[in-house]
């Protein structure tokens, strides 16, 4: 088996963008999620300004009576904003809105109040291992880290595969890659019933025949990269347990409409592990991604995931 | 009152509703996902509007079956509504 591959790829050789794995969060980011929730509300007895949310009763000929909080500079409304911008809670004018004379009338006036970001309000908010402006940055990374890197890997992915497959060589039978490129096609014709068309639609590509010879690309990647699995699983003696088995066996039988005797009978058992070994040298690359992953954000030194 | 909103609706096409309540009053909605038109629009309808009467209106506007992005945004609001006690 390890002799499909005749260079095995290191994976430090990706090349991975140093920004793509020092991940730095701002302050923005890790505390909106707190600033959300204890935000609260002042109503204020002077006039209001930018920001402010003001409770108006308009009154005009055509429109009759509408009852509506403007957040005053979000230019919602511009024209009620324009008017309300200055105006007191209980306070009453008229203005021109939309071509019409309105009869206004301010009834509230709110104003948010948002947590001061010191250590001190920090600490007072009582949270478990949590005193101070870092700890809480520290605990935002420790909860949010591994699936901001998810997020991230999942861009970067198809590029770090393709690199992946360019890096490692292997000898390819045409004779299964054209098996594993049928399966896969026989995969989105159980799936969608058109093929052809969704290959168009995935590749932007003005034929059937130019749209299937990229999909064939596509797969001669991923073939290699079950190859790269296959031989890396050998190298760690990593073996399927009997439920990873099942697993790509089920998958396999979908698109086959074949179950697991069947399978084991035709001695097509190899072919159905591909998936699972393809899964694996992915995963190797996942792993390496989040090897480098650090999170910097103010006034903390850098951490990885788990950390 | 100020209360932030993140909410997954369930059954439709949008995967979060988020938006504020300001005293009982709906502001900066968001819909990630789902028809992007339809959606904003609903946001656009809302903002600065009676949180009761947007989810009055909203309810039961049918989609996938019973169900769509509007009713969930009203289930949204009125469960809002309760954990904030008004």
């Amino acid at each position: 088996m390890l002799s499909h591959i005749t260079k095995m790829p290191q994976l430090s050789e990706l090349d991975i963008p140093a920004k793509q794995y020092e991940l730095y969060l701002s302050d923005g980011l890790i505390f909106r999620g707190l600033l959300n929730a204890e935000r609260g509300l002042e109503h204020p007895d002077g006039p209001a300004a930018d920001g402010d949310y003001v409770l108006a009763l308009i009154s005009t000929e055509k429109g009759g009576e509408t009852r509506l909080q403007a957040e005053l500079g979000s230019r919602r409304f511009p024209e009620l904003e324009r008017a309300l911008t200055g105006r007191a809670a209980g306070e009453g004018f008229t203005a021109e809105i939309n071509g019409e004379a309105a009869q206004i009338r301010v009834e509230a006036v709110s104003r948010a109040v948002d947590l001061p970001l010191t250590d001190g309000a920090i600490a007072a908010l009582g949270i478990p291992g949590v005193a101070s402006l870092a700890d809480y940055r520290r605990a935002f990374i420790r909860e949010n880290g591994e699936a901001r890197a998810e997020r991230v890997f999942s861009s970067i992915k198809q590029r770090l595969l393709t690199r992946l497959a360019g890096l490692a060589e292997a000898y390819i039978e045409p004779q299964e890659l054209a098996r594993y490129h049928a399966r896969q096609r026989a995969m989105i014709n159980n799936i969608s019933g058109d093929v052809d068309g969704r290959l168009m639609d995935a590749y932007g590509c003005g034929t059937p025949e130019e749209c299937d010879r990229l999909f064939y690309e596509d797969n001669r990647r991923n073939f290699t990269i079950y190859l790269y699995g296959l031989a890396l699983a050998e190298e760690n003696g990593r073996v399927p347990s009997e439920a990873e088995r099942m697993s790509a066996m089920q998958y396999y039988g979908i698109i086959y409409d074949l179950d697991a005797a069947d399978i084991s009978a035709a001695g097509l058992e190899d072919e159905a592990m591909q998936s699972f070994y393809l899964q694996y040298g992915i995963a190797s690359v996942r792993e390496h991604y989040f090897s480098l992953v650090r999170f910097s954000a103010e006034g903390i030194e850098p951490m990885a995931i788990g950390e | 009152m100020f209360k932030h909103v993140e909410y997954t609706p369930e059954g439709v096409c949008s995967q979060k509703i988020s938006f504020d309540l300001v005293d009982g009053y709906i502001h900066h909605v968001v819909f990630t996902g789902g028809c992007a038109g339809n959606t904003k629009g609903v946001a656009i309808l809302s903002e600065g509007r009676n949180a009761r009467d947007v989810a009055r209106s909203l309810k039961g506007v049918p989609c996938h079956g019973a169900n769509s992005c509007p009713h969930q945004f009203a289930l949204a609001i009125e469960q809002a509504l309760a954990e904030a006690g008004e």
